[in-house]
């Protein structure tokens, strides 16, 4: 069966991204899985068990965000799975898009300013749209504070 | 003769005990006074650092109290700790992404500031030779961020601002350093151009960075890498905080060139930067726990002892016979750095516009400019300098001290006012009311269980109880959607929320573990275990803590 997948930071402003895959998931009769490419920087370079910590601490967090915002939609039919990989960020999400059988990618704009990932978005979708996944965009309501 | 050599012997070590005894007295109480001005501000919401400077100064009014503090003991002892666990807690990326406009505030902005104080303390003060005021301009630009930072702390202020001012003021103390050393020179009669000057600056900065930068990246590399003990682990970063500054300082001796001094402050710097960044990363978070929190006590003392110390050494009357010179030096210094802040950021803003420096982040910068400890220090020396007439050194010495309690008097006290005027702590606000909205429900809630005791033991009649509980639930659930509503309009809160509390739910873990060692019910060795690995947990919710407050990636 395809899936559903969501890219999330799991962090400020994800909750819309969140609940609009769970009202997705829900309307395609889709699985749903939560996919977080690790943020923390020089993650590679951490001692082992760090890195092993890091990991169970991400899963955690989005397993419970999630929770949260599945709750907010009142769609608590859908048991989603959690993916914490790390890696590049487009690099990971290709990835993942390529080995699934995914039907579509959700994700929120990217919001630093100057990050690598919010710079090589274009490519990204390109890339993404050439496996026939298709890419939904939730938009950003809050304004950048610096 | 042996009789009397030993009387004098037995003399000089009674006075050497006294002496001790003398400062170990002399600590206790300071550090006493220290603790009940803490007490009170806590309560009353008052500026710890300022408070500390006004009860020194009201001290100081007794003759009975008379401390001689050499500049030795601030420079050497009291300001290394203090920039070491500054520059620890300094983040490389962050300092790294707008490491361009704090250079040209910390240095660029130092030269200017130098050179137009000493400019104005030439034109209008008289008998000022060039050195003097180049020297006096030199001390007057080094800026302290403690107090403001613990504001930006308490106020929530955006971690981009924090990181300007403390980055620039870490930096500065040693660039103003420098400059003021070699306008000493210039007063002893040393023939410097600038070219000449120039060259000597770039060798005594670069060189204690390069020092505490080496230093700095052995302990984090071999010592906080490879030893797995949290108590020498700590030590070795005492003996880097100190041991850079005293080396960068005195590394002429080392290749036989006396008068060949490096920038002590620099290198404490590097090395603090080293151990914050490298050094963390490195080591065990049992270790990474015990440093931070014995800097952090460290930190605390030396502040509450240096601006303590700071009240203590100015004298009112003192400085209001020389209150003409003290007006100019305070105008001085504000229009100093009105130019240095709004002119750097300009040609910044400028130059690069995807790194814009806000405007808001301007005045905070340019009113939370205050002076401290490297000032007083740098001036505590200048009546020593032979080529500087006595009346000279006094007059620049009372300058000094009237900008260093103009700053962190008035400025000190203002500067929340002016973050909150400019919206900068909006971050609060919505902590606040996500607070309210808590307390609301747990008002609440409390007041229904009341009712549902009072129910329950028969003093409130069914009839009764019923229509008002319903009331309360119905009150309850719309507080629960107002913060629900808010904190889908704070996203961040409920994160901060979440790492909080899983936080606390991972130390009471450890808690639960240390107690079950403590009864027996879990061997040493497993306790252990355990809490390591609860230590790592912690750790990495650190990791997370920080990656989400930097930003990036996919929302």
């Amino acid at each position: 069966m395809s899936k559903i997948i969501c890219a999330t930071k799991a962090a400020q402003n994800s909750r819309l991204v969140h609940e609009a895959a769970f009202r997705l998931a829900d309307e395609l009769g889709l699985e749903l899985e939560f996919l977080h490419v690790i943020a923390v920087p020089n993650y590679e370079d951490l001692m082992e068990p760090l890195q092993d910590a890091v990991r169970a601490e991400l899963h955690w967090l989005v397993h419970s965000l999630t929770r949260i915002s599945r709750q907010r939609v009142g769609l608590s039919g859908i048991s989603p799975s959690v993916e914490v990989v790390s890696g590049n960020i487009s690099e990971a999400i290709l990835r993942r898009v390529e080995d699934g059988d995914v039907e579509v990618l959700i994700m929120g704009t990217p919001d630093a300013e100057g990050s690598q990932f919010a710079s090589s978005l274009e490519s990204f979708l390109l890339e993404v749209n050439q496996t026939n996944t298709r890419v939904e965009l939730v938009p950003d309501p809050t304004p950048h504070k610096n | 003769m042996d009789s009397l050599r030993l009387a004098q012997e037995v003399e000089h070590a009674t006075e050497g005990l006294s002496s001790v005894i003398s400062l170990e007295a002399t600590t206790v109480g300071l550090l006493a006074i220290a603790v009940v001005v803490a007490v009170v501000v806590r309560r009353i919401k008052f500026p710890y650092t300022v408070a500390l400077v006004l009860v020194g100064l009201l001290l100081a009014a007794f003759p009975a109290i008379d401390l001689n503090l050499p500049s030795d003991l601030i420079l050497g002892v009291l300001v290394p700790p203090l920039i070491f666990e500054a520059t620890m807690h300094l983040p490389w990326r962050r300092l790294k992404a707008d490491l361009p406009s704090i250079l040209s505030f910390a240095v660029g902005g130092t030269l200017i500031g130098t050179a137009m104080v000493a400019w104005l303390t030439v034109t209008f003060i008289d008998g000022v030779s060039w050195p003097a005021a180049i020297a006096f301009g030199a001390l007057v630009s080094a800026t302290d961020p403690v107090a403001v930072i613990a504001f930006f702390r308490s106020l929530g202020v955006s971690k981009r601002l924090a990181t300007f001012v403390e980055g620039e003021s870490l930096l500065n103390d040693g660039v103003a350093i420098v400059i003021f050393n070699l306008a000493i020179l210039a007063a002893g009669g040393t023939v410097l151009t600038v070219g000449g000057a120039l060259l000597e600056f770039i060798k005594v900065a670069a060189g204690g960075l390069l020092i505490g930068a080496i230093l700095g990246y052995i302990v984090s590399n071999l010592v906080l890498k490879n030893i797995d003990d949290h108590m020498i682990e700590t030590t070795t970063t005492v003996a880097l905080a100190f041991g850079s500054y005293l080396i960068a300082e005195e590394f002429g001796l080392f290749i036989g060139n006396q008068d060949l001094h490096l920038s002590g402050i620099l290198a404490v710097v590097a090395a603090g930067m080293m151990v914050g960044n490298l050094g963390f990363r490195n080591t065990s978070p049992t270790t990474r726990l015990t440093l931070e929190n014995f800097w952090e006590f460290m930190a605390f003392m030396v502040n509450s002892l240096v601006f303590l110390l700071l009240g203590l050494r100015i004298n009112l009357a003192d400085m209001l016979d020389k209150i003409g010179p003290v007006i100019l030096a305070v105008l001085a210094i504000l229009v100093s750095r009105a130019v240095i802040i709004y002119s750097v950021s300009a040609i910044h803003n400028r130059i690069e516009s995807t790194r814009f420096i806000p405007l808001g982040f301007q005045h905070v910068m340019y009113w939370g400019g205050l002076r401290g400890a490297v000032s007083l220090a740098l001036a505590l020396t200048l009546p020593a300098v032979a080529s500087f007439e006595g009346q000279v050194a006094t007059t620049l010495q009372e300058m000094t001290f009237g900008v260093v309690l103009f700053t962190l008097v008035v400025q000190g006290t203002t500067i929340s006012k002016l973050i909150s005027k400019l919206e900068l702590a909006h971050q609060q606000d919505s902590v606040v009311l996500q607070e309210r909205h808590q307390a609301n429900l747990f008002a609440k809630r409390a007041a229904r269980r009341e009712l549902e005791r009072l129910r329950s033991e028969g003093v409130l009649f069914p009839e009764i109880w019923a229509p008002l509980d319903q009331l309360y639930d119905e009150v309850m659930t719309d507080a629960r959607m107002e913060l629900d509503v808010h904190f889908q309009t704070h996203p961040e809160l409920e994160t901060a929320m979440f790492l909080q509390a899983r936080a606390d739910a991972i130390s009471a873990e450890r808690s639960a573990i240390a107690d079950a060692a403590l009864r027996g019910i879990v061997s040493d060795s497993t306790a252990e275990h355990l809490a390591a690995d609860l230590a790592y947990r912690l750790a990495a919710l650190d990791l997370i803590s920080e990656a989400y407050n930097d930003g990036g990636g996919t929302p």
